[in-house]
């Protein structure tokens, strides 16, 4: 199949595209009915992944983008979720709860202030697609578009018509004591540090991420955004203890790059087939890239169906930063352009007993090729 | 109060001579004062590559003091450092500058990542490591904290190659007033009402 071949009306198909700024998701639910889940932009071309694939594949996004998710407000996922969001005209948002909150907000405006004669900002992205939703909302009476997912909270449905199967996006994760939590600490983090000094937001959102079940006629998929194992009543131990899903995913997008932070047994026991196709963008943004070895060699001792959307080692660097690097050499050290070309891994599924088919492009590889690489 | 600087090459450790044409008073003086010896002891102490010096053109009653760390590259010589300001010393010109924002995106007790975004030209947005010692002897250094990353290219005399100079400045961003604080409580809670009516 060619990349630009569109999936049939009756299959599924799951892409994930990364590492460029962000990682990014799209779900083809059967029927032409699409959603996305965060976002990815190619640093190095200024190329949207999402955006470019629905017009490589002719897919409508005004009509057929039903569901744009923002997991959390890491800037690993959201970068260019404003753009995708306001081309989805027809679209609802969907975002945590803790993160559609006036709590929240109060950090959004704290860093927008900050922000101002900056080129950096942290909630710039999420400002820009709640004005939309403003816009949005104005504009189309009786139309709600903005949605504030909160654990075993239905988020989308579709009903079952001739030759496309009913199909429902149920909200996982935050839990409402993540919530609670969240939104604690958003009150005390923006304006109130104990010297009253200005800075961007530095709270961890993974703990109020937003995980998803997405069911399609008897196919799941459980989509595991950066969601956290813990702490306690928060996390992948919240859901396995407090939301009720039927059935088993067959394709699992695997938390927080692989981290073992995110790992939690009870998921690959309770809410995965047995070998269920793994879906991982890597992450080298930080010191420390993800998923590392011990990541990947516990994976793939769950599953001989995992990919990587790219090599979660450093990448060989552009002539650009190599020359940057010896302007700063002796002060910087490892400089370097952690996002390089973004990957994309997309598996379809025709009919119900049929296998997941794989296809890897770009830098993608399978798992085991990852580790061996090592 | 204005901080006056020395504009004499130096090649040695922040000495107390360099020191004394900073000038300053009150409060804010005398702890930036402190700060500087305060980086120069930890210096000779650790041979830390560090020269402390306030920025150009800042004044001490306008901007908390600035901590400046530079470091000659050319020679990579730990023990060689520069100290002047403005348009570098006699016989010298800063022939080509490249400057950086940064965002620190990790910071532990030994160094810190920042994300760095061209402000003097197009260029790609790069994350580097640095270390933490730059930024002494500021203790409140935090992930989100914003830093200016200077690499100038200096012409020294006919016949000496040019030598490179590497900067790293930590922006201090104030401290919230009460006046902004309710502005920004406000439009949190303006915005919030808004959107409550688009909340399916």
């Amino acid at each position: 199949l060619l990349l630009s071949d569109p999936p049939k009306s009756d299959e599924l198909e799951v892409s994930i595209f990364g590492p460029g700024k962000g990682e990014a998701i799209a779900v083809h639910l059967g029927g032409g009915d699409w959603i996305t889940v965060d976002s990815c932009r190619s640093q190095s071309k200024g190329t949207h992944s999402i955006l470019d694939y629905f017009e490589a594949i002719g897919v409508n996004i005004e009509q057929q983008l039903k569901v744009v998710v923002g997991t959390h407000a890491h800037d690993d996922h959201i970068a260019g979720l404003g753009q995708l969001y306001e081309s989805a005209k027809n679209a609802i948002f969907v975002c945590s709860a803790a993160a559609a909150s006036e709590e929240f907000l109060v950090t959004a405006e704290a860093d927008k202030s900050v922000a101002a004669g900056l080129r950096s900002s942290v909630r710039r992205e999420y400002l820009r697609i709640l004005d939309e939703v403003e816009r949005r909302g104005r504009e189309r009476s009786g139309f709600a578009p903005l949605k504030r997912a909160v654990e075993s909270l239905p988020l989308w449905t579709r009903s079952s018509t001739p030759g496309r199967a009913a199909a429902e996006i149920v909200a996982l994760s935050p839990s409402h004591v993540a919530v609670t939590r969240a939104q604690r600490d958003l009150a005390t983090s923006a304006l109130a540090a104990p010297n009253g000094t200005k800075r961007f937001a530095n709270r961890d959102p993974n703990e109020f991420a937003v995980a998803l079940w997405v069911s399609v006629g008897s196919q799941r998929i459980l989509l595991g955004a950066d969601l956290l194992s813990g702490p306690a009543g928060c996390g992948w131990q919240a859901v396995l203890a407090n939301v009720s899903v039927s059935g088993k995913a067959g394709i699992f997008k695997v938390p927080h790059h692989g981290s073992i932070t995110s790992h939690h047994d009870g998921v690959w026991a309770e809410m995965l087939e047995v070998n269920p196709v793994a879906l991982i963008a890597p992450f080298r943004g930080g010191r420390k890239h993800l998923p590392s070895p011990a990541d990947l060699a516990r994976i793939c001792a769950l599953t001989n169906s995992g990919y990587v959307t790219a090599s979660p080692e450093r990448i060989a660097q552009r002539e650009s930063t190599r020359r940057i690097s010896a302007s700063l050499g002796g002060v910087a050290s490892n400089v370097r352009d952690p996002w390089g070309t973004p990957g994309h891994v997309r598996a379809r599924k025709g009919k119900d007993d049929a296998p997941w088919h794989v296809e890897m492009f770009g830098p993608a590889m399978d798992l085991a090729t990852a580790l061996k690489s090592k | 109060v204005t901080t006056t600087t020395t504009t004499t090459t130096s090649r040695n450790v922040p000495s107390d001579q360099s020191l004394a044409g900073v000038t300053a008073d009150r409060d804010t003086g005398a702890l930036f004062l402190r700060k500087l010896e305060q980086a120069r002891i930890e210096h000779q102490r650790q041979a830390v590559p560090l020269l402390v010096t306030s920025g150009s053109d800042l004044t001490l009653s306008t901007v908390t003091p600035i901590v400046e760390s530079a470091r000659d590259t050319e020679s990579g010589s730990t023990a060689q450092w520069w100290h002047r300001r403005g348009k570098g010393a006699d016989n010298e010109a800063i022939s080509g500058v490249q400057k950086w924002e940064g965002r620190i995106l990790e910071l532990d007790e030994t160094i810190f990542s920042a994300e760095l975004s061209p402000l003097s030209e197009e260029g790609p947005v790069l994350v580097a490591d640095f270390d933490v010692r730059l930024l002494l002897p500021e203790a409140d250094v935090s992930v989100g904290d914003v830093i200016y990353v200077t690499a100038r290219l200096v012409e020294r005399e006919r016949g000496m190659p040019p030598s490179k100079t590497v900067s790293v400045r930590l922006r201090r961003m104030g401290k919230w007033s009460e006046d902004e604080i309710d502005m920004i409580k406000r439009r949190a809670h303006d915005r919030w009402a808004r959107l409550a009516d688009f909340i399916d």
